[in-house]
């Protein structure tokens, strides 16, 4: 995700200039990402994530003559995705988007049995990228948001604290601690 | 190695992406969007990249909306502003201030045809005034459009006669001195109630003081009003002729303008001493009016400013109503001869004027 990004700002300029084939390639580059985002987010409800991902992309092109190169591309693309997906949980009181860090530190998600009983490799795969997204999804979510902002959006620590509003400290913790409780479910898979 | 350690630096392996944990996860996360959302998204950037114009054109319309309108606002106030002097250009009489501009060419007008103008002033100025103080209302009206000098005089002499308060106030100290004077002319006031109070005064003009035009017409001038009335068209002199005939069967003349200044005041009664040896009436007012010496210090005075070089004979400046007058004053007194002379020389003069009946048969 991350080559390119000198490249994102001037992309979104020339198609606020009209030009329909930067907008594609500014598509391209980041379509996967932000689904993606979007998908583990929502709790991987396909139907929901592309609502909001078509919503953010027609935000984006209508805002196309506002844009004005202040951040990078990505942070201002994240953060209306960010932006967006709390209105969505605002919406749906029965889920919490912002929980304190460590609070369900000993609450660890459920995972999927180990694979050690796993006959075959190719099976052993598919087992270990359920177990991922498995325990990617038990996350918080303020932890989940930071690390799929930083491998999905390639954003840095201090990206992330501007998309979402916190110090780049608390971002560094919550990153740290969706870390450990990957490795940790993950086990020896890893 | 610590926990804390082992966790910072599992850290930045996560944030240099070369955390088994992202690796892991850039191997299992391969989801993306279905093919008809980005058709859709595509189609969607194009089409606002294709519509970019039109929005710019109406952005263009919204922002032009305002200026434009001031723009507009501007163009017709200036025209109606441009319209507005025009038409005041084409009514030079029309404002108070015009109308001291307007009279300065009359005397000069009148002092080439003394006699005649004065005949056309006692016929049109005295019933102008007795329509004037008649209709007051009509004194109002300065919008009526009209680009002909008899209109714009009329307005102006209804502007200026107007003020039927203002006009008739100073009326007691100008009449004072009238009443003895006025006598020999009752049927003014019977005739015209409507203007008894500028009648004493016109009374107290006698025939003869009628007769020098260039003073009348100074005296026009400085007093304004009647000045105009000195001016008006042919038609309406011939209109007020056949009021004046009417109105007056005597050969009084009434001065439009009763609020006379100090100055007028003397020549009036200049105008009442001036025919002393023709008019009885005026005879005997006179020498109530001034004494001898004084008269005639102001005679001199008022006859070096007003007087013409060449002076015509008494009888032609004479109005007609004045010069039958005198006719018949002679006839009374016996002179027959001089009688017979200047009814002649009336009949030469005014041919068309009807002749009183007493006259109308030779003696």
């Amino acid at each position: 995700m991350g080559e390119g990004d000198s490249g994102d700002e001037a992309l979104m300029l020339r198609y606020a200039g009209g030009d329909a084939a930067a907008f594609d390639d500014l598509y391209a580059r980041h379509r996967g990402g932000l689904y993606r985002y979007l998908l583990r987010q929502l709790g991987n409800n396909r139907a929901l994530a592309e609502e909001l991902f078509q919503e953010i992309w027609m935000n984006l092109i209508g805002a196309r003559s506002r844009y004005r190169v202040e951040a990078k591309f990505t942070t201002w693309l994240y953060t209306l995705a960010h932006n967006r997906v709390v209105d969505h949980y605002r919406r749906h009181r029965n889920m919490t988007m912002v929980t304190v860090d460590g609070e369900d530190e000993d609450d660890p998600p459920e995972l999927p049995a180990p694979g050690t009983a796993q006959p075959e490799r190719i099976v052993e795969a598919r087992e270990q990228a359920a177990r991922l997204l498995a325990l990617i999804e038990g996350l918080p979510l303020a932890q989940r948001e930071a690390f799929l902002l930083h491998e999905e959006g390639g954003l840095s620590i201090d990206e992330i604290a501007s998309v979402i509003g916190v110090d780049r400290e608390a971002i560094k913790s919550r990153l740290r601690y969706a870390l450990d409780k990957l490795r940790g479910g993950m086990g020896d898979a890893l | 190695m610590t926990n804390q350690s082992r966790e910072d630096s599992d850290l930045e392996a996560l944030l240099a992406r070369k955390s088994d944990v992202s690796r892991a996860w850039r191997a299992t996360s391969a989801d993306e969007p279905s093919v008809a959302v980005d058709d859709a998204i595509r189609a969607a950037a194009r089409r606002a990249v294709s519509a970019g114009p039109q929005a710019s054109r109406t952005s263009f319309a919204v922002r032009w909306r305002i200026p434009l309108s001031i723009a507009a606002v501007l163009v017709v106030s200036a025209s109606l502003t441009v319209l507005v002097s025009e038409e005041k250009q084409h009514l030079p009489g029309m404002t108070s201030q015009d109308l001291p501009r307007a009279v300065p060419p009359q005397p000069a007008e009148l002092n080439a045809a003394p006699a005649r103008r004065d005949e056309e002033a006692r016929q049109v100025g005295s019933p102008r005034v007795l329509s004037d103080s008649a209709m007051p209302s009509q004194s109002t009206d300065r919008k009526a459009p009209t680009g002909k000098a008899s209109g714009a005089m009329d307005r102006a002499t209804n502007k200026a006669t107007a003020p039927a308060p203002q006009v008739t106030a100073p009326a007691p100290q100008v009449t004072a001195p009238a009443p003895q004077v006025t006598a020999p002319a009752p049927q003014v006031t019977a005739s015209a109630p409507q203007v008894t109070a500028p009648a004493p005064q016109a009374t107290a003009v006698t025939p003869a003081a009628i007769a020098p035009a260039p003073h009348r017409a100074t005296s026009a001038a400085q007093a304004g009003a009647p000045a105009r009335n000195d001016s008006p068209s042919v038609d309406s002199d011939a209109r007020t002729n056949a009021e004046l005939k009417q109105v007056l069967p005597s050969s009084r003349e009434l001065p439009s303008q009763p609020a006379a200044q100090s100055e007028a005041m003397s020549k009036r009664k200049f105008e009442q001493e001036a025919p002393a040896p023709q008019s009885p009436e005026a005879d005997s007012a006179a020498p109530r009016a001034l004494p001898a010496p004084a008269r005639a210090t102001a005679n001199a005075q008022l006859r070096s400013r007003v007087t013409p070089a060449k002076e015509p004979a008494a009888e032609e400046n004479l109005a007609p109503a004045a010069w039958i007058e005198r006719i018949l004053d002679l006839r009374r007194e016996g002179k027959l001869k001089e009688a017979a002379d200047s009814l002649e020389a009336f009949r030469r003069r005014y041919p068309d004027y009807s002749l009183p009946l007493e006259l109308s048969t030779p003696r």
